[in-house]
């Protein structure tokens, strides 16, 4: 299984413990990853369209030309932005080649339109296999209440990011989750925003996004949240304690990414996954892990 | 209560049209609507706007083919009104913003409805109504002007014969007030709910027709109940003529396109050639609507109301499978008796739109003329109302009216409990107009009729409400409404039972053939203390002021 | 079909009766959740209180929760959303002050918020001009949009309305499209500086729930992109109240321009605005805590990628198409 890895940019900025994480996994789990490296940020949904839609097109024909038929991404944001702008390449003959001829032609590029983005969960869970990881798991998270949140970019418009056929992605988290041998907290906000898009127009709205959903997911007895979206991440750990204060409430839930959770379950130690980067100390969730004496 | 010049009942196109010419000729303006007007009826109407703008049109053939789709009884002088001003109308709508179909360059569209020797009518894909509304909508926000959205207008202020205003109910409250104005107009739309077999939205109940019939005015052409072909089979729902226009097929079950040798037929027709086919093989059988003829491109642009609604109410997809139809009652072409400019008999009192008789439609209305008439009297009673309204000193209200009314209520309320309800008297009500005032009507199924409606009117001087509540008591407010609902299917009866012919959407199998020697007359129904009264008027014989 | 309905009942004189309340009943194949309400109101409860008109989804009054979902009532047919124990829930939408049963504060939810948004046009000439030409692509636009039936089922759905009851949401913004977009107006500029104030189109998350609740298929958070599109091409980011968003605008395609991907630290602080003491140090605590935990990206000194010149190049073309 061979992808074009766009690790995106918080992965090694704000969120810098997502991105050594993931290439651990994907290493252990013998994903070739070859990284993207002279591409460009998506836009994040927040560039204009006129901007992140040639940009987003110079990274395609990069994959294209290096021979690749997937991109992997390791941000639900990075994920939903390429898949509308593929979207659009893909389905407008005329649009994707008004942006090949003003935008990549003078580097020589163009983007066909033959490409597939999809998130690591994704990969995890269709492409790999489910079978497959579970054989990979090392040590059963037993013990571990794990609420899961997936980030908005990366369940709707939901006819784009699980299409007819791919119903299953509604619950790739709480699966992989189960399979790692953790316990599911289930939580209305599983799949609401987390408030980071509108942390700058509004901080008010989006701190009170993340205290009703870490929250929740608290008080229904999660021990950690877990997310494949550094995005949502910086605004669940980072902002935590902010938004705990405005909310007047006591939060302290650790926020796990993807491949931490998965990465635990496949033998690293926390250390390994930099768990101990995050605002919000993890170690009161993973002390919860039950320690298997078998393994 | 503010002072108010003109008050409109009813947020539907006419009334909102109405509010805005007045408001436009300096009138204080106030509209009382039932539901907010953006639920209006007026959502319902698909297929376009009939208007001489094509420069292969004029305003002589717009109102050639009217008269000629009103078998008739259309009023000259009303046609030369309704096709003269007509383009005015649209350009001022599509000023406003009204979103109309374009052709290529850039110009207006027109579709060529049944019944049209050209293509005149703009449209907006099939919810021309719709945009129609809520572009007239931000005009009234636009202008200011107030409404009491929700409050249900249970009578007319007549003050020694003059109209001076309405008493309406909060159903949020149910509390009652007496808002005065010198001149009200009544845009409050038909009253399909007569029929249980119709198009008609649930605030269809007829109550302007009510009040002014109540209040001495004349109701004309009652008996001229439009029915559409293009009915859903089991909802209200119904497609756009617009259809058939565009290439749709109309065929019987079993798939065979229904003959029209000479050329589309227009509603009266059609319908009846339906009921006839549908006679003659299976009852209720119900016909088929095949779209896909038209293609899907055209399909989603120009139909994309009607493919929603046929996959969510009747799980129909109209790229793959044609549609079961049937016709549906759906409009009268009668109403409130007014000369051209809105008014009526009683003075201070104005109608317009679908519960007026403008004298336009005839004994079947063209396809493409109701929302035009709607825009262009709707205006003409605005003006008027403020005009009047400049020369009329408000008549303080006589506080024992208002009184009259509270205490009514309060007796509704009091009357003690029975078996009968409401909704079993409006069922059964529906059920008789269905069974014999509806496509075909004969002198025995009228008399049951009329009897039948007898008996529930008495039936209605005695139900209780079973709900005494305060807030949104539905109940209380469908009473008001079998009042009108009442008035308007003896109305209907009586007019069916007066004219001895057939003409039109009017078919009696008793009286199989157009009289025109004798029957060029419209029938006249007025209140009277032992029930309607029905007299006749020679067409053209009366009209301007 | 026998159906047993669940309708949640609130009387505000009786409050704490709130709750379900079941119902059984036949119903033919056809019917409808309103046709369902309506029988409930006939033969069981009078009391129940409900809205609906034209009872074939034209008119939005009759926008309901069945089964959790948000829905129109009356193209909903309860054959299709009767679970397999014949039960179906009715409640009223969220986010909505109920007013009884299932009956809400339309204005308070939503009527202020489309005068809000200046929904009538303003012509470019003082009276009807026949003869102009208008393109029909860009109308077929606004015709979409303004299908809307103002049901409210998109700012029920909508996860800023949620927590932010004064967040003008999805359905005002469709409408301020109409009038945006709609190549007849002559405010184009004037509405996008209004659209943009606070608890404007800039507030919103863009998390296309509202495309999902939409039962009409106009797809209000694409036509809130396209607002934004159109806003920053034609230098609108934010009015007068609200430069942050600008500045954070501005600092993101500045990174982005110059190394080809996001510096954060710049963003957080160009965000605020380099003179802005009282933001920067309000900044201090989140730094504080990112650098003790090893995970605050140093501004400034940020490695520009192989590809910047590239992407920089694109940046600078597509701006220059903007006005």
């Amino acid at each position: 299984m061979r992808y074009a890895f766009y690790p995106g940019c918080v992965s090694r900025g704000g969120c810098p413990e997502l991105y050594p994480a993931a290439v651990k996994v994907a290493d252990k789990l013998g994903l070739e990853l070859q990284e993207l490296t002279d591409v460009g940020c998506t836009g994040a949904g927040v560039m204009s369209r006129d901007l992140s839609d040639p940009i987003n097109a110079r990274t395609f024909a990069k994959a294209e030309q290096g021979g690749f038929s997937t991109i992997m991404t390791i941000c639900s944001t990075c994920q939903g932005v390429m898949t509308q702008a593929n979207h659009r390449l893909q389905n407008d003959t005329d649009y994707r080649a008004q942006i090949n001829e003003k935008y990549l032609a003078e580097e020589g590029l163009a983007y066909r339109g033959t490409l597939e983005v999809k998130h690591l969960l994704w990969v995890l869970m269709e492409d790999y296999g489910t079978d497959k990881l579970k054989e990979k798991v090392t040590r059963q998270l037993t013990g571990l209440k794990v609420a899961p949140f997936y980030g908005c970019y990366l369940r709707r418009p939901s006819d784009l990011m699980a299409p007819k056929g791919f119903s299953g992605r509604k619950t790739y988290l709480e699966d992989l989750i189960s399979l790692v041998g953790a316990e599911v907290v289930d939580f209305g906000g599983k799949s609401k925003c987390c408030g980071f898009p509108i942390l700058t127009a509004n901080e008010d709205n989006s701190m009170r996004m993340v205290s009703d959903h870490t929250g929740e997911a608290k008080d229904k007895g999660a021990h950690c949240m877990v997310t494949p979206c550094p995005l949502c991440h910086l605004n669940l750990d980072g902002n935590q304690p902010n938004a705990a204060k405005k909310a007047k409430r006591p939060i302290g839930l650790p926020i796990l990414h993807l491949p931490q959770l998965v990465g635990l379950a496949l033998g690293f130690d926390e250390r390994e996954m930099e768990l101990q980067r995050h605002i919000i100390a993890t170690d009161t969730a993973t002390r919860n892990i039950k320690v298997n004496m078998l393994s | 209560m503010p002072e108010y010049d003109v008050l409109v009942v009813g947020g539907g196109v006419a009334g909102l049209r109405a509010a805005l010419a007045a408001h436009e000729a300096g009138a204080r303006v106030v509209v009382v609507s039932k539901t907010h007007p953006v639920r209006s009826h007026t959502v319902a109407s698909p297929g376009g706007l009939n208007a001489e703008l094509s420069p292969d049109d004029s305003a002589a053939r717009h109102a050639q083919d009217s008269e000629a789709a009103g078998r008739g009884l259309c009023e000259t002088e009303a046609l030369t009104v309704l096709s003269r001003e007509a383009a005015d109308e649209v350009l001022r709508l599509d000023h406003c913003g009204v979103p109309f179909a374009r052709t290529s360059a850039g110009t207006l569209a027109f579709r060529q409805l049944t019944g049209s020797g050209t293509p005149r009518a703009v449209f907006a894909a099939d919810i021309t109504g719709h945009v129609v509304l809520q572009t007239l909508y931000e005009q009234l926000l636009k202008a200011q002007i107030p409404s009491y959205d929700e409050w249900q207008v249970l009578s007319l202020l007549v003050d020694e014969g003059q109209c001076c205003g309405v008493v309406a109910l909060d159903q949020r409250t149910s509390t009652l007030t007496a808002f005065t104005a010198p001149a009200v107009i009544l845009a409050t739309d038909g009253a399909g709910r007569v029929y249980q077999r119709s198009t008609a939205a649930r605030s269809c109940t007829g109550d302007g027709m009510s009040f002014a019939y109540r209040a001495g005015v004349r109701l004309v052409d009652m008996e001229m109940v439009q029915y559409h072909p293009l009915g859903f089979h089991s909802h209200r729902a119904f497609a756009s003529e617009a259809a058939l226009a565009e290439g749709a097929l109309l065929c019987d079950s079993t798939g065979q396109p229904l003959l029209q040798p000479n050329g589309p037929l227009l509603r009266d027709s059609l319908c009846r050639t339906m009921a006839q086919t549908a006679g003659a093989a299976r009852r209720d059988s119900p016909f088929l609507l095949d779209m896909r003829p038209i293609g899907k491109q055209v399909l989603t642009s120009r139909f994309p109301y009607l493919q929603r609604v046929a996959t969510e109410l009747a799980g129909i997809a109209l790229d793959r499978e044609p549609l079961p139809v049937r016709p549906l009652a759906h409009r009268l072409l009668g109403g409130i008796e007014t000369i051209l400019d809105g008014v009526t008999t009683v003075p201070g009192l104005f109608a317009t739109g679908e519960c007026a008789w403008h004298g336009v439609h005839g004994a079947n209305g063209l396809a493409g003329n109701t929302l035009t008439s709607c825009v262009v009297f709707g205006r003409r009673a605005g003006v008027a109302a403020a005009a009047y309204a400049k020369t009329t000193r408000p008549a303080p209200v006589a506080q024992a009216l208002v009184t009259d009314e509270q205490r009514r209520v309060q007796e509704i309320f009091a009357r003690p409990a029975g078996e009968d309800t409401v909704p079993k008297i409006s069922h059964e009500l529906t059920t008789v107009m269905d069974a014999h005032v509806g496509l075909v009507r004969e002198r025995e199924g009228l008399a049951v009729a009329a009897q039948e409606l007898t008996a529930l009117q008495q039936r209605y001087a005695q139900v209780s409400l079973r709900h005494h509540g305060k807030m949104y008591n539905a109940e209380l407010l469908a009473f008001f409404e079998l009042a009108s609902l009442l008035d308007v299917a003896a109305a209907i009866v009586n007019a069916a039972q007066t004219r001895t012919e057939s003409r039109g959407v009017h078919f009696r199998s008793d009286f199989p053939l157009t009289n025109d020697q004798e029957w060029r007359q419209h029938t006249l129904v007025s209140h009277g203390g032992n029930g309607p009264m029905v007299a006749t008027r020679p067409v053209n014989a009366l009209l301007s002021p | 079909m026998h159906a047993t309905f669940k309708v949640q009942r609130f009387d505000p004189a009786q409050p704490q009766q709130a709750g379900p309340v079941t119902y059984q009943m036949d119903l033919p194949d056809w019917a409808t959740i309103v046709d369902g309400l309506t029988r409930i109101c006939e033969e069981h409860d009078p009391s129940l209180a409900f809205r609906a008109n034209c009872e074939r989804g034209a008119c939005g009054d009759c926008a309901l929760r069945v089964n959790k979902k948000g829905v129109l009532g009356c193209t909903t047919r309860v054959v299709d959303v009767v679970g397999k124990d014949g039960v179906v829930t009715v409640e009223p939408m969220r986010h909505i002050p109920v007013v009884k049963d299932l009956v809400y504060d339309m204005e308070a939810f939503l009527w202020r918020k489309i005068r809000a948004v200046t929904p009538w046009i303003t012509p470019q000439t003082a009276e009807p001009n026949g003869t102009a030409s208008v393109a029909e692509e860009q109308l077929a636009e606004v015709r979409t949009a303004m299908s809307c039936v103002m049901c409210g089922l998109c700012d029920e759905g909508c996860t800023v309305v949620a927590v932010d009851r004064e967040f003008v949401g999805p359905a005002a913004l469709t409408k301020a499209y109409r009038a945006i977009f709609d190549p007849r107006d002559s405010r184009h500029s004037e509405r996008l500086k209004e659209i943009s104030e606070p608890r404007g189109v800039w507030d919103c998350a863009h998390c296309f729930e509202a495309n999902g609740h939409c039962p009409l298929g106009i797809e209000p958070t694409s036509r809130i992109f396209e607002i934004r599109d159109e806003a920053i091409r034609q230098g609108v980011r934010s009015g007068a109240h609200n430069p942050k968003v600008r500045r954070h605008y501005e600092s993101f395609v500045k990174s982005v321009k110059q190394s080809g991907w996001l510096d954060e630290g710049r963003l957080a602080i160009e965000s605020e605005g380099l003179l802005n003491l009282p933001g920067l140090l309000k900044l201090l605590p989140i730094a504080a805590r990112a650098l003790v935990r090893r995970k605050a990206p140093i501004p400034y000194l940020h490695h520009r990628r192989p590809g910047a010149k590239e992407i920089r190049q694109i940046i600078d073309k597509a701006e220059e198409g903007k006005l």
